[in-house]
C-alpha cells in the first residue's frame, strides 16, 4: 500500500507529469546555458522570464482549483474528500509539495542563473515568499465561501501585500527577517486550509443561507430576452463578466481608503507649482496601471490548471443552445468588453474623486502655499492643452490595453487547453525577450536593427498563425468572407489606433509633468515611427481573438 | 413541424474513434417520426457517444447525422431549436436560479410556452428563487426536464435520464415522455439501463453493443423474434448443446435454459439438430433478451 504522501502526490504530478517536466527541463537548461562558456549573461537572465510562467503554472496546478472560483463551494478537488485520510494531511501535501517545488525552483534559478556577478539575487526571502503565496492562495481557494466574489478581491489584494512586503521592504527587515514572516503566513494558511477543508468536507456549504429563502419568496417571472444573442450575453456577463467591474471596484475603494488618512501636500516634480496630497502624488498613476494588470490576471491565461479549465470551458447544457459558435464566441468577449468599460468608468469616477480633493498652488519664489482648490482645476489651468491631449489618448490607451487583456486570455477558457496558451504566450512574448537579451548582450546593448529583427520575426509568427486561423475558420464556415473582412478592417483601424496613440504620447514626452502624475512610463525617446509600428502590429490581439470562435467550436463538438 | 417527413433521425456510417478505441463502429440507425425509440447497450457500448452526435456535440469522423432534415453540427440553429434534450449529469449552470434558467431557456426557442413551463415548474414543486446548486439531484433532473419540455421539441433526447433518481423523479421522466408522445407527430429518442422503463414506453428498441447497432426493430418484433426455450437432453452434459441462435446458456445436466433468436417455425429443427427435446418456450422479458445479447458473442446478429 502506497503513502498517503505518495498518492496525494501522483495525483498532482500525473496529471501535469508533461508541464512539470517542461518546467524542470526548461530550468534545466537555463542551468546548463548559464555553466557554458561564450553564451551572454543577459540572454539567459532574459530568457528566465520563461519561469514566471512556470512559476504561475506550477501555483495554478497545486491550488487545484476544479470547482468554480465564483461559486461559494470549495476547490478542494472533491472526489478526495471520501479519502480514508486526515483533513490535515489532504492539505498538507499539496501544500508541501508546491511549495517545495516552487522553493527549489527559486534557489536554482536565483544561486545559478541570476546570481552572477554585478547581479546579486537574494535566495532566502524569496525561496519563502513563493511558498507563502502559494499557500495563501490555496486556503483562499479551498475555503468555503458565502460571497465567493470576495476571493478574488482579496486574492489580489494577498498577492499585492505579500509580494510588497518582500521586494519593497516597508519595515526594513533584514533577509531572515522576512523569511521568518513569510514562514509564519505559511503557518497560518495552513491553519486556515485545514478549517476550510474540514468545513467542506461536511458540505456546510450547501446549506441555505436565510438570504436564499427570502429571495425566493420575492422573485417573479421575468419576460424572455429579445434574442438568443442577449440572452447568451447576460449568461456571460453573469458567468464571469461582471468579476472584473467588481475587482475594479474594490481596488478603488481600497486604493482611496489612504487619502483620508493622508493630507501632506507635497510638489512631486521639480519646478511644477501644484502641490497634490502626496498619497495622490505617488499612487494615481500606480491605480491606473493596476487595472490593466488585473484584467491580465483575470483574463484566464495565468493561472487556470487544466481541470479549471476543462470546468470553465464549455459545458453541454450551453454548447446545444441553438446558437452557432461565432455567436457563442462573440458574446463572451462582448461580456468581457462591456466589462472594461464598466470597470474603467468606475476607475474614471474615482479618479475624478481623486482629483477633486484640493491641491495647493505654490509660490515658487516664496515656498509659500498661495491657494488651495481642486486639483483637477489646477491640472486643467495650468497644463499645457497638448499635455491634456496626452493624458487622455494615454488613459485610452490604457483602455484599450485592459481590453486586450481581458479578452486575450478567453481564448484559452473557451478552448479548455490552457497549454495552447501558455504555448502561444511563450512563443509570442518570451521568445522576443530572450531575443533582444540575446542580441543585446551580443553587442553591448540592444539597437534598432535588434529591434526590427525581434519584432519582424515576431510579427510573421502571428501573421502565419493568423493566416491558419482565417483559413480554419473559412474552411468550417464559422464565419462568413463577410464577417472576416469585418474583422480584418476592425483590426487594421485598431492597429492604426494604437500606432497614432503611441506616436502622439512617445512625442508627447515623459518629461511632461501631467504624464508623470499618472505613471507614464518613459518608454522610449528614441522609438522610431516604424519600431512604434511594429509595436502597435504586435500588441494588437488578433490570431487569439479570431480564434475564439474555432477554440469554442472545437471544444463543443469533443473534436481532437 | 413538419408532417411529412418520415424520419427524425437519420444515422449512417458514423464512426468515431477516440485515440486507438473505437467507440463507434459504422453506426447506421434511423427514427421514425412520431416514435419513441429506446436505446439499451451496457455501459461504454457507445450509447452516450451516438447521441451527443445526434445532438451535435460531437462532429462524426465518418458517416452523417441528419436530425429533423438537418445537420446539428453545420446548422445549430436550425436543429437545436426543434431538439429537447436532457442528460444523465443535468450540468445546468449551478449558479443560476430557477426563474433565471427559465428566462435564459426560453429566449433560444421561438415556441416556448410560458404557462406550460410554469405549469410544469409548479408541478415538479421548483421554487422560482432557489438556486440551482441547492437542489437535490431529483430536482435538478426535474428542473432540466422542465427546460427541455417548455418548448414542445419536435425530438425528445434523453440519455440515462433516469440514472441514480427515486421512482418519483423516475415517475415524472416516463410522464413527461409519455406526454410528448400525447403531443402528435413528436419523437422521443432516450437511452436507459432500466429496460422495464424502455419496455413501458418504447415503441422501437435498439441495441447497442461494442460501438455496434445489434438489433433495431418494433419492440413487438425483438419479443416475436426472441425465445426464452428450455431444452432436455436424452444424457447429462458437461457442455450446452450447440444450437444454432442461442444467445447463451443457463442450465447443467440434462437441462439447459437458453434465450435463441430466429423464426418460431424453426425452433424445433434447431433443437432437433442439436438433439434436444423442448421443454418449455415463452417470450423473454427485455430485460431477458438485454442480458442474453450483453453475454453473447459479439458476432451474433439479430435475424
Amino acid at each position: 500500500m502506497r503513502s498517503v504522501a505518495y498518492s496525494l502526490g501522483w495525483n498532482v504530478v500525473q496529471r501535469h507529469r508533461l508541464g512539470l517536466s517542461l518546467f524542470a527541463g526548461g530550468m534545466a537548461a537555463l542551468v546548463g546555458l548559464r555553466q557554458l562558456p561564450g553564451v551572454p549573461s543577459g540572454a539567459v537572465v532574459g530568457g528566465s522570464i520563461w519561469l514566471l510562467f512556470g512559476l504561475l503554472y506550477v501555483v495554478a496546478i497545486f491550488t487545484q482549483p476544479e470547482a468554480d472560483i465564483t461559486a461559494p463551494g470549495s476547490g478542494y478537488p472533491n472526489h478526495l474528500f471520501v479519502l480514508p485520510v486526515r483533513t490535515r494531511e489532504l492539505v498538507l501535501w499539496p501544500m508541501l509539495y508546491g511549495g517545495a517545488i516552487l522553493a527549489a525552483g527559486w534557489v536554482v534559478v536565483a544561486g545559478l542563473v541570476m546570481n552572477q556577478p554585478p547581479t546579486v539575487a537574494p535566495i532566502l526571502w524569496p525561496a519563502c515568499m513563493l511558498p507563502a503565496v502559494l499557500a495563501s492562495l490555496q486556503a483562499l481557494f479551498w475555503t468555503p465561501m458565502r460571497f465567493p466574489l470576495a476571493r478574488v478581491m482579496i486574492a489580489l489584494v494577498l498577492l499585492a501585500s505579500l509580494i510588497y512586503f518582500g521586494a519593497g521592504n516597508p519595515l526594513g527587515f533584514a533577509g531572515w527577517a522576512l523569511a521568518v514572516v513569510y514562514l509564519g503566513v505559511i503557518a497560518v494558511a495552513y491553519t486556515v486550509a485545514v478549517s476550510g477543508v474540514a468545513l467542506a468536507r461536511r458540505s456546510a456549504q450547501t446549506v441555505r443561507s436565510p438570504r436564499e429563502a427570502s429571495v425566493s419568496r420575492q422573485v417573479r417571472l421575468k419576460p424572455g430576452f429579445n434574442s438568443p444573442e442577449r440572452a447568451q450575453f447576460w449568461y456571460e456577463w453573469r458567468r464571469g463578466g461582471i468579476v472584473f467591474p467588481i475587482v475594479a471596484l474594490v481596488v478603488c475603494l481600497l486604493a482611496s481608503v489612504p487619502l483620508t488618512l493622508e493630507h501632506t501636500p507635497t510638489s512631486p516634480f521639480r519646478d511644477w507649482p501644484i502641490s497634490p496630497n502626496v498619497y495622490l502624488a505617488v499612487y494615481l498613476g500606480g491605480l491606473l496601471r493596476a487595472i490593466p494588470f488585473i484584467a491580465w490576471i483575470l483574463g484566464g491565461a495565468v493561472w487556470i490548471s487544466g481541470a479549471r479549465a476543462s470546468a470553465l470551458s464549455i459545458p453541454a447544457f450551453i454548447a446545444m443552445r441553438p446558437l452557432s459558435s461565432a455567436a457563442m464566441a462573440f458574446a463572451r468577449l462582448k461580456s468581457r468588453l462591456f466589462g472594461a468599460a464598466v470597470a474603467f468608468t468606475i476607475l474614471f469616477v474615482c479618479i475624478f474623486v481623486w482629483l477633486m480633493l484640493p491641491a495647493t498652488l505654490l509660490d515658487v519664489s516664496s515656498v509659500q502655499p498661495t491657494s488651495a482648490h481642486p486639483l483637477l482645476g489646477m491640472l486643467v489651468r495650468f497644463s499645457a492643452p497638448r499635455e491634456l491631449a496626452v493624458a487622455a489618448v494615454y488613459v485610452l490607451l490604457l483602455f484599450g490595453i485592459t481590453l486586450r487583456n481581458l479578452v486575450v486570455g478567453q481564448f484559452a477558457s473557451l478552448s479548455g487547453r490552457p497549454a495552447i496558451a501558455y504555448a502561444y504566450m511563450a512563443a509570442v512574448y518570451a521568445g522576443p525577450v530572450m531575443a533582444l537579451s540575446l542580441l543585446g548582450a551580443a553587442h553591448t546593448g540592444v539597437n534598432q536593427s535588434d529591434w526590427y529583427l525581434v519584432f519582424g520575426i515576431a510579427i510573421l509568427v502571428k501573421a502565419v498563425a493568423a493566416q491558419a486561423v482565417i483559413s480554419a475558420l473559412y474552411r468550417r464556415r464559422l464565419l462568413s468572407v463577410r464577417d472576416l473582412l469585418i474583422m480584418v478592417g476592425v483590426w487594421c483601424l485598431t492597429a492604426f489606433g494604437f500606432f497614432e496613440a503611441f506616436k502622439f504620447v512617445v512625442s508627447g514626452g515623459s518629461r511632461q509633468d501631467l504624464a508623470r502624475l499618472i505613471g507614464y512610463i518613459d518608454l522610449q525617446h528614441s522609438a522610431t515611427p516604424g519600431m512604434l509600428l511594429l509595436m502597435a502590429i504586435f500588441w494588437t490581439p488578433f490570431v487569439r481573438l479570431a480564434a475564439a470562435p474555432l477554440m469554442l467550436e472545437t471544444n463543443r463538438r469533443g473534436a481532437t | 413541424m413538419e408532417n411529412s417527413r418520415k424520419e427524425a433521425v437519420e444515422v449512417a456510417g458514423l464512426s468515431r474513434h477516440f485515440g486507438s478505441k473505437l467507440a463507434l463502429d459504422d453506426v447506421s440507425l434511423t427514427v421514425p417520426a412520431g416514435s419513441v425509440m429506446g436505446l439499451v447497450g451496457e455501459n461504454g457500448a457507445g450509447k452516450t457517444t451516438l447521441i451527443k452526435h445526434v445532438m451535435g456535440l460531437m462532429s462524426p469522423q465518418s458517416g452523417t447525422v441528419r436530425v429533423l432534415g438537418g445537420d446539428p453540427v453545420r446548422d445549430p440553429r436550425g436543429v437545436l431549436s426543434r431538439v429537447g434534450y436532457l442528460t444523465e449529469e443535468v450540468d445546468l449552470p449551478a449558479w443560476m436560479r430557477v426563474h433565471e434558467l427559465m428566462r435564459y431557456t426560453q429566449s433560444f426557442y421561438g415556441s416556448w410556452d410560458a404557462e406550460y413551463a410554469d405549469k410544469l415548474r409548479r408541478e415538479f414543486g421548483l421554487d422560482l428563487g432557489a438556486k440551482l446548486r441547492t437542489l437535490s439531484k431529483g430536482q435538478r433532473a426535474r428542473a432540466g426536464l422542465m427546460v427541455a419540455l417548455a418548448y414542445r421539441p419536435e425530438l425528445l433526447v434523453l440519455d440515462e435520464p433516469s440514472s441514480g433518481l427515486d421512482p418519483i423523479v423516475r415517475r415524472d421522466i416516463l410522464g413527461a415522455i409519455i406526454r410528448t408522445i400525447a403531443d402528435e407527430g413528436r419523437t422521443v429518442l432516450f437511452s436507459s439501463h432500466l429496460l422495464s422503463e424502455v419496455e413501458q414506453v418504447s415503441d422501437r428498441v435498439a441495441m447497442i453493443r461494442a460501438g455496434r447497432i445489434v438489433f433495431c426493430d418494433t419492440l413487438d418484433a425483438i419479443k416475436e423474434s426472441h425465445f426464452r426455450i428450455t431444452l432436455r437432453l436424452e444424457a447429462p452434459s458437461l457442455q450446452p448443446p450447440r444450437l444454432i441462435g442461442a444467445l447463451g446458456w443457463n442450465g447443467e445436466g440434462c437441462e439447459w435454459t437458453t434465450v435463441w433468436c430466429g423464426e418460431s417455425t424453426q425452433i424445433e429443427a434447431a433443437a432437433a439438430v442439436a438433439g434436444a427435446k423442448i421443454v418449455d418456450q415463452a417470450y423473454p422479458s427485455l430485460d431477458e433478451i438485454f442480458v442474453a445479447r450483453v453475454g453473447a458473442p459479439p458476432s451474433v446478429e439479430h435475424r
